[in-house]
């Protein structure tokens, strides 16, 4: 088939089916944005149903163009955390209107563009060291885990410690905890679709043992987007005082992207160290889905960490990324069937997928001190900031502080030293 | 000197002076810890000059013996189960502290007979050296997380638990300045490089009045006589109270274990220091409940002597013997910032998460288990939830990998007290 072509999946070393379960279940461990998403933009007083359609919408096409025009297996919609950024920091705290937030979103996304079809993001991929990057994909792997430990209240809040153990014996936890050792085995004894089975293992026994319904109702009908599509408010976001809010937004998005095309790359090897348009091509997509995105009313598009769910299934190519967008149409329709699938059933695979990335620490050289300290604050900052891009950052810092020390001044003339400005501009001036 | 010759410095490699160095760095680690102790277990409705009192008496104590006992670096003081006996105990079980403490009695009476016979033994020495070095990086992992937290660069959120601080509160910047001066010496091996960081810090804050220097310095210290041998062992012996009784028991241990596997990979521990080490921990909290204290466990500050070049007894006698001072200084103690002191626990929290690179990954069991241990200290904010969940992953994947001589090791005992200790109790 002439469309298979494009895909390269020989030259991959992968197949249709291989793609297919990938796609699928980067799809299964992304599907919470959907309502997560809407819930959090809705507090910013936009209304909740069209917010799940263009959330949805926003996937679809940001994930499809990813998958046909930059031939990655890399799924992307609305980010969490810059969506709190944008309802908690900006409408509520900062009392910005709404409008106003997806203008922000739309100037951000110019720049990004701007950015992004120059050569700047090919330097900045290249010279950042490798143990850099093995250290960025530990780190989002400790993330990552910790996001799913915490969906399946494995880890809770606490009042006096942050966080504490949850309270492993309530039939929802003790079901997660099945679903991950099912995982667990399963991945370890090389069956394929592992994650996928453990989802459906959980899930079904999660039905029989009543924990959680079968729904009853499958179909439902997507609302209209127009309350907050072509709503967004560019005038009043073109001003001095927003330059600050604008930069956040850019760095952020740029910084997440670039982090999770570090970690999810590094594991397929999805981008040749010589060859960086593939690279390029998923920059650009990001960038031109963060300014749509304004344009539809949601908060700014960004490569989804939960493509190494799928990476980890076999997933190479951009066909996994149109999987992906495909299945993401199911939800506009069948909204109430996805939500009765349980969390707990969910979230064991970023566990599993967490595990997997933060082994890339063995190849770790720690003789190095500039090295040592910066990939300790990298795995550690990522999950307890609760961002890649602060772990990036704040890792760079150290690493640049110690390289100077160390009168190896070459460190200036790498993205690490740009890191490091910018992590002293983001923390300590903004 | 006679008593020297005991501590066999030439053997360990160290000297007085290096050792005086590690006792003081250990000791201006842990100074906070009595008042963090006081404040904690005040709110269990016991006297706050008592406290301070017999939290120093303790601590000098049990950090005393383990140096002239067992000749190792590490210090002891009241570790963080005084939340649990506080909070959970005291005010949430509405259980009298005179109680309380007889719990904490019972369950040390048992860890004592456990640290005199070979159970012990096994323990330490059947647990593979993969999952020691995992259990030094995550608590590694995990200091790392409570320095971070009391310096403010980590703070709670309401959305995701835990999110980035406000980096230019005066407060943290001081910090992150102490841990970059912590560091830098660090790299450039200058001795005394964290007692330097600490004392750079706290002169600079000073001069630039974000804190005060102390007005006062000496205090004299209040009597133990409140909380002393008031002990209540009657009330506590029902078989309603064994869960609680074992719920210590297994935190004691399991946290000390954590730490002697994490110190026994940076320094030689032979088994007969082990050993001693154990039953001066056990021993210690036998006394602690009689004189009206939690338990006393080994606290992970010793890293920083250790690091610092702390081998034997010796340095942890000199700590010991700096905890005279708070017995009547505790003013000049008090005035030393937090932000200046917390930075240390970062460092040797990365000085331990470097364990890491030993870890062979290409065992599956060992591989999953070193993620959960790394992962869940730091995230359940305990190290025996961590080695416990991670040692039943372990057991559960060597079984399907049909290795059943894990169920001849200490990790398949572990592996059952957590299946216990989160689903039964």
């Amino acid at each position: 088939m002439n469309f298979l072509k494009r895909f390269e999946l020989e030259k991959h070393n992968t197949t249709v089916s291989k793609e297919f379960i990938a796609g699928m279940t980067t799809f299964f461990a992304m599907l919470y944005i959907i309502p997560v998403n809407a819930t959090i933009m809705h507090d910013a007083g936009m209304p909740f149903g069209a917010l799940v359609t263009a959330t949805a919408v926003m996937t679809i096409f940001a994930t499809l163009i990813t998958g046909l025009w930059a031939n990655t297996p890399i799924a992307m919609s609305v980010g969490m955390g810059i969506n709190a950024y944008f309802t908690y920091g900006l409408v509520l705290g900062m009392k910005i209107p709404w409008q106003t937030a997806l203008g922000i979103i739309f100037l951000s996304g110019i720049l990004y563009v701007l950015i992004a079809i120059t050569p700047i993001r090919k330097w900045i991929i290249e010279t950042i060291p490798m143990d850099i990057k093995r250290a960025t994909s530990a780190g989002i792997g400790a993330f990552i885990a910790f996001i799913g430990l915490e969906e399946m209240h494995i880890i809770v809040a606490s009042h006096d410690t942050l966080v504490e153990l949850g309270n492993l014996s309530s039939p929802q936890v003790l079901l997660g905890i099945f679903g991950l050792f099912v995982a667990l085995i399963l991945s370890m004894l090389k069956i394929r679709a592992a994650l996928m089975l453990s989802i459906v293992a959980t899930t079904l026994l999660a039905w029989i043992t009543g924990v959680s319904k079968i729904s009853t109702e499958f179909i439902s009908m997507p609302a209209s987007m127009a309350p907050i599509a072509f709503k967004m408010d560019v005038k009043s976001a073109l001003e001095f005082s927003m330059i600050p809010l604008i930069v956040t937004f850019l760095i952020t998005d740029i910084f997440d992207t670039i982090g999770t095309l570090i970690g999810v790359g590094l594991r397929a090897k999805l981008f040749d160290e010589k060859d960086s348009k593939k690279l390029q091509k998923t920059l650009e997509t990001d960038a031109v889905s963060t300014l749509v995105s304004g344009v539809a009313g949601v908060s700014s598009t960004t490569a989804f960490i939960e493509s190494a769910t799928g990476v980890e299934e076999g997933g190479r190519t951009g066909l996994t990324a149109v999987f992906t967008a495909l299945l993401f149409i199911l939800p506009l329709f069948f909204l109430p069937f996805f939500e009765a699938i349980p969390g707990f059933a969910i979230y064991p695979i970023l566990v599993v997928v967490g595990s997997y990335m933060f082994s890339e620490l063995k190849y770790i050289s720690y003789e190095d001190e500039a090295t040592k300290y910066a990939t300790f604050f990298i795995v550690l900052m990522m999950p307890l900031t609760y961002s890649i891009t602060n772990g990036l950052m704040i890792g760079s810092f150290v690493y640049v502080l110690i390289k100077l020390f160390q009168k190896d001044w070459s460190v200036l003339k790498s993205a690490m030293g740009l890191m490091a400005l910018i992590s002293i501009i983001l923390f300590f001036v903004l | 000197m006679k008593i020297l010759d005991y501590f066999e410095l030439e053997k360990n490699n160290t000297t007085v002076s290096k050792e005086l160095l590690a006792g003081l760095t250990i000791f201006i680690a842990m100074i906070d810890n009595i008042a963090i102790n006081a404040t904690i277990m005040h709110d269990a409705g016991m006297p706050m000059g008592a406290l301070i009192t017999a939290t120093i008496f303790i601590t000098i104590f049990a950090t005393l013996l383990t140096g002239l006992w067992a000749n190792t670096p590490i210090a002891m003081s009241v570790g963080t189960l005084n939340v649990y006996f506080t909070y959970s105990l005291v005010l949430g079980m509405k259980m009298s502290w005179q109680s309380a403490l007889g719990i904490v009695f019972v369950s040390s009476v048992l860890y004592f007979l456990i640290a005199i016979t070979p159970i012990r033994k096994w323990i330490i020495e059947t647990i593979p050296m993969d999952i020691k070095r995992a259990t030094a990086a995550g608590i590694g992992a995990f200091i790392a997380f409570i320095g971070l937290e009391e310096i403010g660069v980590i703070t709670a959120s309401h959305e995701t638990f835990v999110k980035l601080g406000d980096l230019s509160n005066t407060y943290t910047l001081l910090g992150i300045f102490g841990l970059l001066v912590a560091i830098i010496l660090s790299i450039l091996k200058v001795r005394g490089a964290l007692i330097l960081a600490i004392i750079i810090t706290t002169i600079l804050s000073w001069v630039l009045g974000v804190t005060n220097m102390p007005a006062e310095f000496i205090s004299m210290p209040a009597s133990m006589a409140p909380i002393s041998f008031q002990i209540d062992i009657k009330s506590i012996l029902e078989l309603s109270m064994l869960p609680l009784i074992i719920t210590f028991l297994v935190t004691d241990i399991f946290s000390t274990i954590g730490n002697l596997a994490g110190i026994g990979l940076k320094i030689n521990l032979s088994n007969k220091k082990l050993d001693r080490t154990l039953q001066t921990d056990a021993f210690s909290t036998i006394v602690s409940a009689i004189v009206g204290m939690a338990s006393i466990t080994t606290f992970i500050e010793s890293m920083a002597g250790i690091k610092e070049g702390g081998r034997t007894g010796l340095t942890a006698v000199f700590t010991a013997m700096f905890f005279i001072l708070p017995l009547f200084f505790l003013p000049f103690f008090e005035s030393i910032p937090g932000f200046a002191v917390y930075p240390i626990l970062v460092i040797v929290g990365s000085f331990m998460f470097n364990e890491l690179k030993n870890v062979n990954y290409d065992d599956y069991a060992t591989k999953y288990a070193t993620f959960f241990i790394v992962l869940l200290m730091p995230l359940t904010y305990s190290i025996t939830n961590g080695l416990m969940i991670g040692s039943f992953i372990y057991v559960l994947i060597k079984l399907f990998q049909r290795d059943f001589s894990v169920l001849k090791s200490a990790m398949s005992l572990m592996a059952l007290v957590a299946i216990v200790l989160f689903f039964v109790l």
